[in-house]
């Protein structure tokens, strides 16, 4: 009588023959089907969500390179602008883990286009949007708006009653549907004249010297202009600043440099955020949803594989009824044939997963990087970082080897002796 | 040494209970060939499944080796069976994606065999049964007889104690049955202990002796004076 320990043996061992034939001499077709279903399986489950995270991942990235950097600072929700601003700036320039900073100041504005050609009781085109006064160097420096400008060119520092247009507050530079019709200025060329009209009762003419798009539609919802001009036109005696974006010399660490930052004296009255703090609730929204979506379609993809092999599996099964009856009254231990099956089952599976990596890395990275997906608030490229595929490799392995013993252990399971006689 | 004492055997379907067995007692002491036959419906293959516990008795018992063998749970009935008996089928069941040879080594590798043990054991067995040139192909590349044949050197591979037939050459014509019976003569004539149910009487009167059985009991039980060369195969 066999202990326990070398039954085991015995069992992976006549499980392990089975299988090892069944997939050298097994139908060809069944064979090439159960892979490519696998294989779709894995496709299913990994690119769309490496898709819609390439997405969320590149919502981050633009809000991070033509907004907030890595750290941004905010005035606290009871004032209008950053507090101590004088201090905050002299602290900037001194610490050393700081590559680069912008300051801003931000007004509510109207922006209006076409209002000479308006006559009688007919209204110039209008749209809210927010004015960014910005000092050049550093916004250079920071972000990369300059390099996003799609038509003329981004300020100067010479630059005075210049102005520079988000995409959105345009027709003609983003995809039609991004802001409302009658939201936008209409077809506002560069070189043309808008006029703004400030809170504080100002109205002023600027020309148009360029459109910037950088599907970040904070940015691309607003206008920029030189920061001393700003000031000017608010009437401001001192420097005042909205936000200050600022560049880590090194990125993973922004998550102390904000800490650090935030526990300076003279931040003690303002927000002091990392990226992912600052990013404004509508974009996280967006990477929640994509998030449910990916994991919609991957269960999706995975229902449809578990069922796939649930069925090549039970039917395979049943039509050896007799034969597993003539095996298990031999004295081969069920277990050993219900082993065989999930063996298989993730043979193939392994087969399944090594073609879409082969799929996925020796292809569609490099065409989604090369033809990223253009929507209109990021482009989509495909993600895949190796936890995001362990877990999905792992979800199909479990999946198929559950659909592979439910069918087997169903079949086999039943008594030996009406399996045997057909009953 | 095979006992069956007072065994019994009711199916119910519904309200209906037919007694297939009704109080079965036989002996086979070892090394003796036994057909048991009887006419359709007699539970002669019940009886069989009784006794090789692919079944169990609705009262009664079955002893082997004065063991109690009809008293086994699952688990110890398939180690009991793969240790003790061997089994040939009218439905040869060999698996499609082995050849003859590893159909064979199967169930010594379940016994824990070394593989080229089992292998070399198999060879030898399936060369002795006139099918050496055919140890690696696949069953659809056999004959009927020929994967009969190779279904009783699965059989007895693992040297069981008794090799229960059920119907063996049902299936197969009668020059294909007649070589699975050589096969059956030959190996008991080595001592192996054979129990064959069949419903052919000339394959039958080749054993030492025959057990008829009708509606549930046994109605004749005899010795037979055989000579294998009588049977001129």
């Amino acid at each position: 009588m066999a202990t326990r320990p070398q039954h085991t043996k015995r069992v992976v061992r006549v499980a392990l023959f089975i299988a090892l034939k069944n997939i050298q001499r097994g139908s060809l077709a069944v064979k090439m089907v159960t892979v490519s279903i696998l294989l779709l399986t894995f496709l299913n489950l990994t690119v769309v969500g490496g898709l819609l995270n390439g997405i969320t991942e590149d919502i981050g990235v633009k809000i991070k390179s033509s907004l907030f950097g890595d750290v941004v600072i905010q005035p606290s929700k009871e004032y209008s602008y950053i507090q101590n601003p004088g201090e905050v700036i002299n602290n900037l320039e001194s610490n050393t883990d700081i590559a680069a900073y912008s300051e801003r100041l931000l007004a509510g504005t109207i922006v209006e286009s076409g209002y000479k050609e308006v006559s009688g009781s007919a209204i110039p085109r209008r749209v809210g949007a927010s004015v960014a006064g910005v000092s050049v160097d550093h916004e250079d420096k920071t972000t990369d708006i300059s390099k996003k400008v799609i038509a003329g060119r981004f300020l100067t520092e010479s630059d005075w009653n210049s102005i520079v247009l988000g995409s959105t507050l345009v027709e003609g530079y983003t995809k039609k549907g991004a802001t409302g019709g009658d939201t936008t200025l209409g077809h506002v060329l560069v070189g043309e004249k808008v006029r703004v009209r400030f809170s504080n009762g100002v109205a002023r003419e600027f020309t148009v010297v360029g459109i910037v798009s950088t599907k970040s539609s904070v940015v691309d919802q607003r206008a920029y202009i030189q920061y001393k001009e700003l000031r000017q036109i608010l009437d401001l005696s001192e420097n005042k600043y909205s936000e200050i974006a600022i560049v880590a010399k090194v990125p993973a660490a922004a998550g102390y440099l904000a800490e650090f930052l935030g526990g300076n004296v003279e931040n003690e009255r303002n927000d002091v955020k990392t990226l992912n703090e600052a990013i404004p609730s509508g974009v996280s929204d967006v990477k929640v949803a994509f998030t449910l979506i990916g994991n919609i379609v991957a269960a999706i993809a995975v229902l449809v594989g578990l069922v796939t092999v649930f069925v090549i599996i039970f039917v395979n099964a049943s039509s050896r009824r007799r034969y597993l009856g003539i095996l298990k009254a031999q004295g081969i231990d069920p277990a050993a044939l219900i082993l065989s099956y999930v063996l298989q089952a993730l043979f193939y599976t392994i087969i399944g997963i090594a073609l879409g990596m082969a799929v996925l890395f020796g292809f569609l990275q490099g065409y989604f990087a090369e033809h990223p997906l253009s929507l209109p608030m990021a482009d989509g490229s495909l993600l895949l970082d190796s936890a995001y595929l362990s877990v999905r490799v792992a979800i199909l392995l479990v999946s198929t080897l559950i659909s592979a013993f439910v069918p087997a252990w169903f079949i086999i399971r039943q008594n030996t002796l009406n399996a045997i006689l057909g009953r | 040494m095979i006992k069956v004492k007072n065994v019994t055997k009711d199916f119910s379907n519904g309200t209906v209970v037919t007694h297939v067995l009704r109080g079965v007692d036989l002996e086979i002491p070892d090394g003796q060939f036994v057909a048991i036959v009887g006419p359709s419906g007699a539970g002669k293959s019940t009886l069989m499944y009784q006794m090789s516990l692919l079944d169990t008795p609705s009262s009664g018992a079955i002893f082997v080796d004065e063991k109690e063998i009809s008293a086994l749970d699952d688990t110890a009935a398939i180690q009991y069976r793969l240790e003790n008996f061997g089994f040939v089928f009218q439905d040869y069941a060999l698996i499609p994606e082995l050849t003859a040879l590893e159909n064979v080594t199967l169930l010594g590798l379940m016994q824990g065999v070394d593989y080229e043990v089992v292998k070399k054991e198999a060879t030898s067995i399936l060369a002795s049964f006139n099918l050496g040139n055919q140890v690696d192909h696949l069953p659809s590349q056999l004959s009927g007889g020929e994967q009969q044949r190779v279904s009783v050197a699965r059989a007895i591979i693992k040297k069981p104690k008794i090799l229960f037939a059920d119907e063996p050459t049902a299936s197969l014509d009668s020059d294909m049955s007649a070589q699975v019976m050589k096969v059956f003569l030959e190996l008991n004539k080595k001592g192996q202990t054979i129990v064959m149910v069949t419903h052919e009487e000339e394959y039958a009167m080749m054993a030492d002796r025959i057990v008829r059985v009708k509606d549930g009991k046994v109605t004749d039980d005899r010795m037979l004076k055989r000579d294998t060369q009588d049977f001129a195969l």
